[in-house]
């Protein structure tokens, strides 16, 4: 807890420490624990309109989803980063990480006003849908602020080697671009997270697709280019 | 004898309750007085339980009384259910936002306490219900001598904006007093963060509000705790206006 009100309240000590690589493992460990919680937390809120399994299944779900998003995009930057000088890993992940955590810090916050309308307002699934995507939208765009102040320290320009700086960060950027991309798609494999009303509860829903041909694809039908069978 | 010494030991109770209450209002008085010294306080972290208690009395009978004068042109059973809701409806909505508050500020370099953000928001809380409870002998006045119940549901309305928009001031002061303390960094910020609270809080304390009404009670209806009718305000208002533009039909 300590970490995360550090993480919160100072930042930059928080990724001081960070570029000094002290205390990586434990730093790393500390905000994977804290954001599972927070986000099983609001994962069990976002099901709870719909069933007690829906509940289970999203407080599993949507830690998973952040999480996965990760893991499967580790590689990449791995590379990026010995495509940089001296980068380490780790202090990659330690990054990610606590901008994950920060967005999860953010959700919980809003737990409180998630359940009042869940109580209130139990009948209105778009509606619902709706300030979630909300919720979501300010939380993750605070992450990807608190991720560009703690690239900014932790990696800083230097003048004299100013390019190999800056193309880390934009090694980075690319790589973060990478992991919403791949984190839409991991969000549109596991959903349900809400659950529909009239629809029996399902894990995962079975029909297949893929978020973007199917934008694309309603794209096209409404304005009249393809028709898509 | 023992019934002598009985009525002492109550008197001596009663005498506790409302000095206890006289402290509370005393409270409320340097916050209208001089709120420069009570933020100030705030800050310092001076006495914040003591006020706590006090705000949240004195704002509770504050709207407590104006519920019951909300509710009083229906019926009796009207204005007491009024009476408990009205301070319901402010503070519920508090508690249910103030998380969000608390670790927006932080996030944005705040150096605020939990119980300071509370403090800070129950202190424009305490001034609304103060106002609220100044306009209550104008309600009064305009109850007694018109009947008509739209005009005394604008008149509220009205007065619910005047005394929302002066305590939302109030708090913005507030904010900035006692963050000096914080660093420059992420002012902008936090003033951004409490703007958008303050609309969250609106937000809430509308569909709170509409869970909980009738407070006003509609002349010809019956006594009745909850309206039944569910439903969402926001759903509602977007619906009509999804309808009235033609765009889509939300079933």
């Amino acid at each position: 807890m300590t970490l995360i009100d550090t993480l919160l309240r100072n930042r930059p000590q928080f990724f001081d420490e960070v570029r000094q690589n002290s205390e990586l493992p434990e730093k790393m460990r500390t905000m994977l624990a804290a954001s599972f919680v927070a986000l099983a937390l609001y994962g069990v809120l976002l099901g709870a309109t719909h069933s007690l399994w829906q509940s289970v299944s999203s407080a599993l779900k949507l830690p998973l989803l952040f999480l996965a998003t990760l893991l499967i995009c580790a590689p990449v930057l791995y590379v990026l980063n010995s495509l940089g000088t001296n980068q380490r890993l780790s202090q990659s992940i330690v990054l990610v990480l606590s901008s994950i955590s920060v967005t999860a810090v953010l959700l919980l916050s809003f737990a409180p006003v998630t359940l009042f309308f869940i109580l209130t307002a139990p009948d209105s699934y778009q509606f619902f849908k709706l300030i979630n995507v909300f919720f979501f939208t300010i939380s993750g765009v605070m992450g990807a602020s608190c991720l560009h102040q703690g690239l900014k320290i932790v990696w800083p320009g230097q003048p004299n080697a100013a390019g190999a700086t800056r193309s880390q960060r934009l090694m980075f950027w690319l790589w973060l671009m990478l992991y919403g991309f791949v984190g839409s798609q991991v969000a549109w494999t596991i959903r349900p997270f809400v659950g529909y009303p009239g629809v029996p509860f399902e894990p995962v829903r079975q029909f297949g697709g893929n978020v973007y041909t199917n934008i694309l694809a309603s794209l096209g039908e409404i304005l009249g280019f393809i028709i898509v069978k | 004898m023992g019934t002598f010494s009985d009525r002492r030991y109550l008197q001596r109770q009663i005498d506790q309750i409302s000095g206890g209450f006289t402290q509370d209002f005393a409270v409320v008085e340097t916050l209208l007085r001089d709120r420069q010294q009570f933020f100030a306080q705030i800050r310092e972290t001076v006495d914040v339980p003591v006020k706590i208690r006090a705000m949240l009395v004195s704002s509770v009978a504050f709207l407590a009384v104006y519920g019951a004068v909300l509710g009083s042109t229906h019926s009796l059973l009207q204005a007491l259910s009024s009476a408990v809701k009205l301070p319901l409806l402010f503070l519920t909505t508090m508690i249910i936002c103030i998380p969000t508050l608390y670790v927006f500020s932080v996030l944005f370099g705040s150096n605020q306490r939990l119980h300071q953000s509370l403090a800070l928001v129950l202190s424009a809380i305490t001034v609304m219900a103060v106002l609220m409870l100044s306009f209550a002998s104008i309600t009064l006045f305009f109850m007694l001598t018109t009947s008509g119940y739209q005009f005394f549901k604008l008149l509220n309305v009205f007065f619910f904006i005047v005394a929302g928009i002066i305590s939302m001031v109030f708090l913005t002061q507030g904010m900035r007093a006692v963050s000096t303390a914080d660093g420059e960094q992420g002012r902008i910020g936090r003033r951004l963060v409490l703007f958008f609270w303050v609309l969250l809080y609106g937000f809430v304390g509308s569909q709170m509000a509409w869970t909980l009404r009738p407070f006003v009670g509609y002349p010809d209806a019956e006594f009745e705790l909850i309206r039944q009718l569910g439903g969402n305000f926001y759903a509602d208002i977007f619906h009509s206006i999804g309808e009235l533009l033609g765009f889509f039909i939300v079933t």
